[in-house]
């Protein structure tokens, strides 16, 4: 009996030890970015920043698929003349300190964000003029002008707990709001986010909890933690992925790399189809790539099937696909009717008659490939040989991106032709356009080196902003689109991917059709998140 | 009395050195492509976001105001604000530089413990298979680059047989030990924590070998290049004659003179392993000044590099002043000289 009873016992020990760890155990991922990651939501910027801040807080709005949606907002009503806002704040919404969300909070977040002037401040700071809060749950905000993209803008602006935020601020030059907590957001967050804090160091680890009174649902298998690590070293990365601890690298490896990684076991290349444009920015202020014949030519010249197989990692993922024209399909204004771009030599001999150059009278045409990034540098290869064939001298300058940032300020110190992939940074196709084509945009260095600069443009792009009935702003859009077309500042390359190496263990919500929005700062979005990563 | 002397007077010409460094380091940090401004501020940032900032970092000043502003702020402790972290530099070296003095530290210690006594091994038995396999490991470490030697140890004990974490300082979900000193193998040891200890030693281990190996094996050639030497010196001869035992004569007759000359050059050795921490850190990922270090020459964060510089500077000057003191208590004539 007593040798029974001690198996009994030893059984239930087992039962207990087992129950006990699965009652510990958590679903959880890990990602990884390049360092430093900054949880600061008035004050981050970059791509580890926006991921780390799009699942500690929220905003106003978001985006859902390809949609804008009210987010903390409950309900969105615009004034007849368009200045006036009135967001309907959303009840019941917790910090995650318990306290919680009112309208002052937003009114104290977006001050915050405009005194603080860093971080998207940009997109508003200049358009607010007055902001009130009639009651708890009522917002209002009155702009100086009639902006479409505002609305958008408002995904740009995270929500912070206003008390929370006081109670740990330090002594600072904003007045009685000290140094409106900076300090404290180091390593802390005082959002509504899906996930909360646990620990931050920013060159090092990231740990986030699932925060359960989030009043959005989560999915059955998100994450109860979820990690970010910085810069890992591609060794390691691929090390720490085949042991199966850490689930996804990130976008800034070769695609040798993802390649590689896709013949292992239990790991996958993955794509996020990107609502963007991948461009060979051509310098239309400086010979001879002023000569918009030339240009032509050197447009119709570029072998586009050379550039799909640097984009290529295997038969499903790809760095990108062939583009049609400025406007990323399903955004407003796009033209689904227009072929996709394809070399044509004999148009491109064509266009280099016409522009009175040769191979012996035109200028070396300097190329950019900046040493960051190897599928710049192959798409600067693939642009020589191109224009080769048709007889127009080029030299590859391999430039750093610092030395970018700083000499292309000017069209005299700017390349010929240099390679960049534009991604949307609010959910309003005005963002894309502004960036690239609009004369406010030149002089940071990369966004504008077609210095295009042209007056006509512009005008369409501020009639497009200024326009809120979608029907005409897509035609607004569509012929600022045919403009930029007809002025050929650009080699529109591919509709970029991201690409990834990432664990079969973990569904990323990009993978999901029905739930990717092209955003990086959306698309990481962990609550959506599908993973049977499981630990103790 | 002289010693005390001699060290004083080797603080105030490491003084000296420290801030020709920092003239140095500061006006070449500015000469790095790039407006600190810009990176600081995001790709994304208006003109006038980019000129506030160029105003708060003082950088439309002349460099001469910039470096006397920067000069006061050390003096106070502040060594100016990183615009990778957004966070002081001082709090940056505060919260990264434990880590890699504990990785230097393991590093030493093998350095010395391993290297050392390998060196007399080799030399002892010159000639034989066992000095040609210390020789032949010693060269092909020598060759190496140490980042190299690191993916390759982290490719085996890691990765294939699994005996060793692949990166980071401490597993999940353990968490770091209570901060008293910063080297997590310290802390968990003052604070009796074992289990913290043996993860914290496990995850120290790869990387400090990798760093070591160099210095590790510059030991070893030196201890028996040196050895070969005192071990046909006549006073050995006469330890030989008169029938002193095997023990006797190889430590205290023909390793403690060696090992003068070689303890000059393993600090030296030492102070080069600093610049091997900068690739082993990120091939490891471990969070360390190094580490820090690349980042900040990467996103032109100027006071962070000019405070990584100064520290590591700073680090090199202890390290030759402490190995200084060293030769000065074995060598009798450092002492009295």
């Amino acid at each position: 009996m007593s040798k029974f009873l001690s198996k009994i016992i030893l059984v239930l020990m087992l039962f207990s030890t087992v129950f006990v760890q699965s009652v510990n155990a958590k679903r959880w991922v890990s990602i990884d970015e390049l360092a430093a990651g900054v949880i600061d939501p008035h004050v981050g910027n970059d791509y580890a920043d926006l991921i780390l801040i799009g699942n500690l807080y929220n905003s106003l709005m978001w985006v859902s698929s390809k949609d804008l949606v009210p987010s903390l907002a409950e309900s969105v009503d615009i004034s007849a003349d368009g200045k006036t806002y009135t967001f309907k704040i959303r009840k019941g919404v917790k910090f995650h300190n318990g306290d919680e969300m009112r309208s002052e909070d937003v009114l104290f977040s977006f001050n915050r964000s405009m005194d603080m002037g860093l971080g998207f401040s940009y997109l508003i700071k200049s358009l607010v003029e007055e902001m009130s809060t009639p009651d708890d749950n009522t917002f209002v905000i009155n702009i100086n002008s009639v902006q479409a993209t505002f609305l958008a803008s408002m995904t740009r602006i995270p929500i912070v707990n206003k008390s929370q935020c006081l109670a740990n601020k330090q002594d600072g030059d904003f007045g009685e709001n000290g140094d409106y907590c900076q300090e404290y957001l180091k390593t802390n967050d005082i959002g509504t986010g899906a996930y909360k804090i646990v620990s931050h160091n920013e060159i090092e680890l990231t740990v986030m909890d699932k925060f359960n009174d989030h009043f959005q649902p989560f999915n059955p298998k998100a994450p109860d933690e979820a990690r970010m690590r910085y810069s890992l070293d591609a060794t390691t990365l691929r090390a720490l992925m085949e042991k199966g601890e850490h689930h996804i690298s990130s976008m800034w490896l070769p695609y040798e790399f993802y390649a590689a990684i896709d013949k292992v076991d239990g790991l996958s290349a993955v794509q996020q189809v990107q609502v963007g444009t991948y461009v060979g920015k051509i310098n239309t202020k400086k010979a001879p790539t002023d000569n918009i014949h030339l240009r032509n030519a050197i447009i119709a010249a570029i072998d586009y099937d050379a550039v799909a197989k640097i984009l290529y990692v295997n038969n499903e993922v790809s760095g990108g696909s062939v583009s049609n024209g400025p406007i990323p399909k399903g955004m407003l204004g796009y033209d689904n009717s227009r072929a996709e771009f394809k070399q044509d030599l004999e148009l491109a001999k064509k266009e280099l008659a016409l522009s009175g150059y040769d191979a012996s009278t035109a200028p070396v045409i300097e190329l950019t490939a900046l040493t960051c990034c190897a599928t710049h540098q192959k798409m600067a290869y693939v642009t020589q040989a191109s224009l080769e064939a048709i007889g127009i001298n080029t030299k590859i300058v391999d430039t750093e991106w610092m030395d970018q940032m700083a000499d292309f300020v000017k069209p005299e110190t700017t390349h010929h032709i240099s390679f960049i992939s534009h991604s949307m940074m609010t959910p309003d196709i005005d963002s894309l356009f502004r960036e690239i084509w609009h004369s406010s945009s030149t002089t940071n260095g990369w966004s504008a080196t077609e210095w295009l600069k042209d007056p006509e443009l512009d005008a369409l792009l501020d009639q497009g902003r200024a326009e809120l009935d979608p029907s005409k702003r897509a035609k607004l859009y569509a012929a600022a689109e045919q403009k930029v077309l007809d002025s050929s500042p650009d080699i529109f390359l591919a509709t970029p991917n991201a690409v990834y190496a990432s664990s079969d263990l973990v569904v990323w919500p990009f993978q999901n059709p029905s739930l990717i929005t092209g955003y990086i700062w959306a698309d990481f979005d962990f609550r959506l998140t599908e993973t049977d990563a499981i630990k103790n | 009395m002289k010693l005390f002397k001699f060290i004083i007077s080797r603080i105030f010409s490491s003084s000296i050195t420290l801030f020709g460094l920092s003239i140095l380091i500061f006006c070449m940090a500015r000469l790095i492509p790039g407006d600190p401004a810009r990176m600081a501020l995001g790709d994304r940032a208006s003109l006038e976001q980019v000129e506030a900032m160029r105003e708060k970092l003082l950088l439309n000043e002349p460099i001469f105001i910039q470096y006397f502003s920067y000069l006061k702020g050390v003096f106070r402790g502040d060594l100016g604000y990183s615009i990778f972290t957004k966070k002081p530099v001082t709090q940056n070296i505060y919260d990264f530089l434990p880590a890699t003095l504990e990785l230097l530290l393991f590093a030493g210690f093998f350095m010395i413990v391993i290297g050392v006594p390998l060196g007399a091994i080799a030399a002892k038995n010159n000639g034989k298979l066992s000095d040609f396999i210390i020789r032949f490991f010693a060269i092909f470490n020598i060759v190496t680059p140490a980042f190299v030697i690191g993916i390759l140890l982290m490719i085996l004990f890691s990765h294939n047989l699994g005996w060793l974490p692949i990166a980071g300082r401490i597993s999940d979900p353990i968490f770091p030990p209570v901060r008293i000193t910063g080297l997590y193998t310290l802390d968990s040891l003052i604070m009796l924590d074992f289990k913290n200890f043996i993860d914290s030693l496990k995850h120290i281990l790869l990387p400090s070998i990798a760093l070591s190996l160099a210095g590790l094996s510059q030991a070893i050639r030196l201890t028996r290049a040196n050895m070969l030497d005192t071990l046909k010196a006549p006073y050995t001869e006469m330890a030989n004659a008169f029938a002193f035992s095997d023990k006797t004569i190889l430590f205290k007759y023909a390793l403690k003179p060696a090992l003068i000359p070689t303890i000059t050059i393993i600090g030296l050795d030492f102070s080069a392993m600093l610049g091997n921490a900068f690739l082993v850190e990120m091939v490891f990922d471990w969070p360390g000044i190094a580490k820090y270090g690349v980042h900040s020459i990467m996103n032109a964060d100027l006071n962070a590099i000019v405070g990584v510089v100064l520290i590591i500077g700073l680090m090199f000057l202890v390290v030759n002043i402490l190995i200084d003191i060293l030769i000065a208590l074995i060598n009798p004539k450092v002492r009295l000289g």
